[in-house]
């Protein structure tokens, strides 16, 4: 037959390019495509009637796909599956299906499943652009499964890109659910630009998310870090429950860019994670507004705070020093203005600074419990704060180790919103310099705090330095990356500045309505919390995304440190190798004559 | 086979939607088709379509000898095959036209004239069979004939159609049909369900 044919003809039969394409990507859609549009309405959703050959079991609710128009598609999400027949007796008189002839004839005919669809954006053929949407797609509409390109096309393409002239890095966070394979990203310079959270009840994976999340900012250079890692879990090998093993932590994945700093030698060395830097305080670098924030933890009472500012404003940066030192206090002298006689000790402490004995005494007490503090010490030579600005300038993220002090609440609000008011102080004055063309902007600066709530809290989030900072969003390129297991006990001004939240499974119903507070679309999402995993999976919505999205959440393991650009040492080795094979001449190589 | 001998009768009467044979016995000699409930006939019209119907009923009418040999009580078995040959009246086969071909197409609609007095019927093959139940349009004419026993001329003529084709197609046959007729009686899932269950 072949033979008889003439070269024209050969070459009339042979399929062009062209055709082959086109066939490979209807083979495609085919494949993908599960059924049609069958009615609905922009506000309440659409319907899908699917086509007979595709299994329903193997759907999920929160898969994207898209509706093919004729001008443009619709990027939608499986709100619900349901199971539909074109008569509804046939539910009452159902045919007998052990037979297959029957079972055949009926399936997707008579009775056939439907999906529901929630219409999410527009995507025109002819701009790479999303939109939101406006109208629905005709009647019959084929409606695929979404395409990694589709799903890259609404959340931003994985890696640097170039946008209006902006660099901007889309981070790998985790797939939508029941599709494995596609990756959704996140926009890491909007995900630090406004302050952010991660929100979870124990155990979901809060940690892991956000160590995930602050290793795609490090990696991109797209902000400075500092994060108190207050159960040590940030720079050194946390553990894993699951894999009852070891994870690496951010300082392992990227040597040279994070730096762990601590407030325990000891335990930090003791778990091998070995600190640059080991943070001290000096009694004397503390002033009382860093003590005013631990009221409810040291259970201060209204005159103690009085007394506070009072030492201060006597003794100088002494007052700590001169309330802890038995020697000193022992040796003041002064005299009783009624009786003229004179008075020793506190009393005559009392009598200089008008407080009144007994408040001293107390608070005495109170603060004796920080020389169980070893990081606080009567004198430092060196500043940490200092120390930490040079390393955030010249880009180094900072973890710092709370080693066994993380228990101690105190111990942590203590030193994080010492740090973090010091800290902020002199990002607002480079940023000030900055404007007047003095100096750099100072880059920008990420803080994450663990029991973010601790800080947060209605009763002092009004006079912190943490409520300050989410209050006045990036004026002094600061950001706060918070993460929390109670979000409701979060001031809700404060919360309402979270531009991104991350949430993973919440039940208590006044958590949800925290996070979801300000948030259009609200009841929906609160269904789709509701059913989250009980671990790894995490609804994102806000700035740093273009509409709220259902993930389940990139593993951390050593595929991620890899994707990070850690190497181990028998690649490194192998690597060398084989740069020293090329480099070295062949065997029989006899030189240049 | 010759087209001669694929003959069953010729046209008694027609209207467009069907019309009626005459044969003139109904145990043929060897060679000649027995007209047979669901089998598909055809007519040759002039201007070259070929008119395709079902053959949805068979009527066996007594005539003046028949009452007498009953009436004489004969039994010799000679007299009674010697009546069934040579019969006075024709046995008559009603037709329900399904549609009609022109060249190479099959059309599942009503001709435009109905065959004429006395035009020869055929029977079809198992090939044109099959060339003419490739699409499942000609069902929907069926399930509106007004007399014939639809139901009943479905199953015989599916059934007829899968054995028309090579076995490993009958079961696919089956099911696209199925699927067909399930599209079109979805409001009568008693009906369907028994169509179905004789279809097996
Ligand atoms: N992305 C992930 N990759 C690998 N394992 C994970 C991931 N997320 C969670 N896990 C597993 O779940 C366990 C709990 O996660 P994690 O410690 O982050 O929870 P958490 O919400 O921070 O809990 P807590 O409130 O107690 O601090 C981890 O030990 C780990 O085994
Ligand atoms: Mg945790």
């Amino acid at each position: 037959m072949t033979e008889n044919l003439t070269d024209d003809q050969a070459w009339e039969e042979m399929t062009s390019a062209t055709e082959e394409r086109a066939a490979a990507k209807a083979a495609a859609e085919r494949a993908e495509r599960l059924g049609v549009i069958s009615g609905g309405s922009l506000s309440k959703g659409l319907d899908v009637k699917l086509d007979r050959d595709t299994d329903i079991e193997k759907l999920a609710v929160g898969r994207y796909v898209v509706a093919h128009g004729r001008r443009a598609r619709f990027f939608c999400m499986i709100t619900d599956i349901a199971l539909d027949s074109t008569n509804p007796l046939i539910a009452k008189q159902p045919p007998d299906m052990s037979d297959p002839l029957l079972a055949e004839i009926h399936r997707g005919t008579t009775t056939f499943g439907a999906v529901h669809l929630s219409p999410l954006l527009l995507m025109e053929e002819s701009s790479d652009e999303v939109k939101p949407i406006k109208t629905v797609p005709e009647h019959f509409t084929p409606v695929a499964t979404a395409s990694q390109a589709e799903v890259s096309q609404v959340f931003g393409e994985e890696g640097a890109q170039k946008v209006g002239g902006k660099a901007i890095h889309n981070f790998h966070i985790g797939a939508p659910l029941d599709m494995e394979n596609v990756k959704v990203t996140l926009n890491l310079e909007r995900l630090v630009e406004r302050s952010s959270g991660v929100f979870g009840k124990s155990g979901t994976g809060k940690t892991f998310l956000s160590r995930l999340l602050l290793a795609g900012v490090i990696r991109d250079s797209v902000a400075v870090n500092l994060i108190f890692d207050m159960h040590n879990e940030y720079g050194w090998a946390g553990t894993s429950e699951e894999l009852g093993g070891q994870v690496k932590g951010l300082k392992q994945i990227f040597p040279g860019k994070v730096s762990i700093f601590t407030l325990d030698d000891e335990s930090s060395r003791r778990r091998g994670s070995n600190p640059d830097y080991v943070v001290n305080i000096g009694y004397d670098q503390i002033v009382p507004e860093d003590l005013e924030m631990l009221t409810g933890i040291l259970n201060l009472s209204e005159p103690q705070i009085g007394a506070m500012y009072a030492l201060h404003r006597n003794f100088k940066e002494q007052w700590l020093n001169n309330l802890l030192n038995e020697e000193w206090i022992k040796a003041q002298r002064g005299t009783n203005p009624d009786t003229q006689k004179e008075i020793t000790g506190l009393r005559a402490v009392a009598e200089e600074t008008g407080q009144p004995l007994n408040v001293l005494a107390a608070l005495q007490r109170r603060f004796e419990r920080m020389r169980n503090y070893s990081f606080l010490k009567p004198k430092v030579l060196d500043n940490s704060v200092d120390r930490i600005m040079r390393y955030l300038d010249a880009g180094t993220n900072i973890v710092l180790e709370f080693g066994r002090y993380g228990n101690d609440l105190g111990a942590y609000i203590f030193v994080a919103n010492f740090l973090t008011r010091r800290i902020h102080e002199r990002y607002v004055e480079k940023k000030e310099l900055s404007f007047g063309r003095e100096g750099q902007e100072p880059r920008h600066l990420v803080i994450t705090i663990e029991e973010a709530h601790k800080f947060l809290d209605p009763a002092v989030a009004k006079n912190t330095i943490f409520g300050a900072i989410a209050r006045e969003l990036r004026k002094y390129n600061v950001t706060l990356f918070i993460v929390d297991q109670r979000p409701s006990g979060i001031d809700s001004e404060v919360m309402s500045q979270i531009g991104t939240r991350v949430t993973m499974l919440l039940d208590n119903p006044e958590d949800i309505k925290a996070v979801l507070s300000g948030v259009s679309g609200g009841d929906a999402l609160r269904e789709v919390l509701a059913r989250l995993d009980t671990k790894e999976q995490a609804l994102i919505l806000g700035h740093a995304v273009p509409m709220p999205v259902v993930v389940q959440t990139r593993r951390y393991d050593p595929d991620f440190y890899r994707a990070m650009g850690l190497r181990s040492a028998e690649e490194l080795g192998a690597r060398l190798d084989e740069n020293r094979a090329a480099m070295r001449p062949p065997k029989d190589f006899a030189g240049f004559d | 086979m010759t087209a001669q001998e694929r003959q069953i009768g010729r046209v008694l009467r027609s209207t467009t939607a069907g019309y009626t044979v005459g044969c003139r016995e109904l145990t043929a000699e060897q060679s000649r088709p027995m007209p047979e409930f669901g089998q598909l006939v055809k007519a040759q019209m002039l201007n070259g379509d070929t008119i395709y119907g079902l053959i949805y009923c068979v009527t066996i009418e007594d005539d003046a000898f028949v009452r007498q040999l009953v009436a004489a009580g004969v039994e010799e078995a000679e007299f009674i095959e010697d009546q069934r040959q040579r019969r006075q009246v024709p046995v008559v086969v009603d037709v329900l036209t399904v549609g009609y071909g022109r060249g190479d197409a099959m059309i599942h609609r009503l001709p435009p004239q109905p065959p004429r007095t006395l035009d020869p019927i055929f029977a079809c093959d198992g090939a044109e069979f099959v060339r003419f139940t490739a699409e499942p349009d000609w069902l929907r004419i069926v399930l509106a004939a007004q007399d014939a026993p639809v139901d009943q001329l479905i199953v015989a003529a599916l059934r007829a159609a899968a054995e028309a084709r090579p076995a490993d197609q009958r079961q696919p046959y089956k099911v696209a049909a199925g699927r067909e007729l399930a599209r079109l009686l979805s409001l009568d899932i008693a009906r369907l369900d028994g169509i179905l269950r004789q279809l097996r």
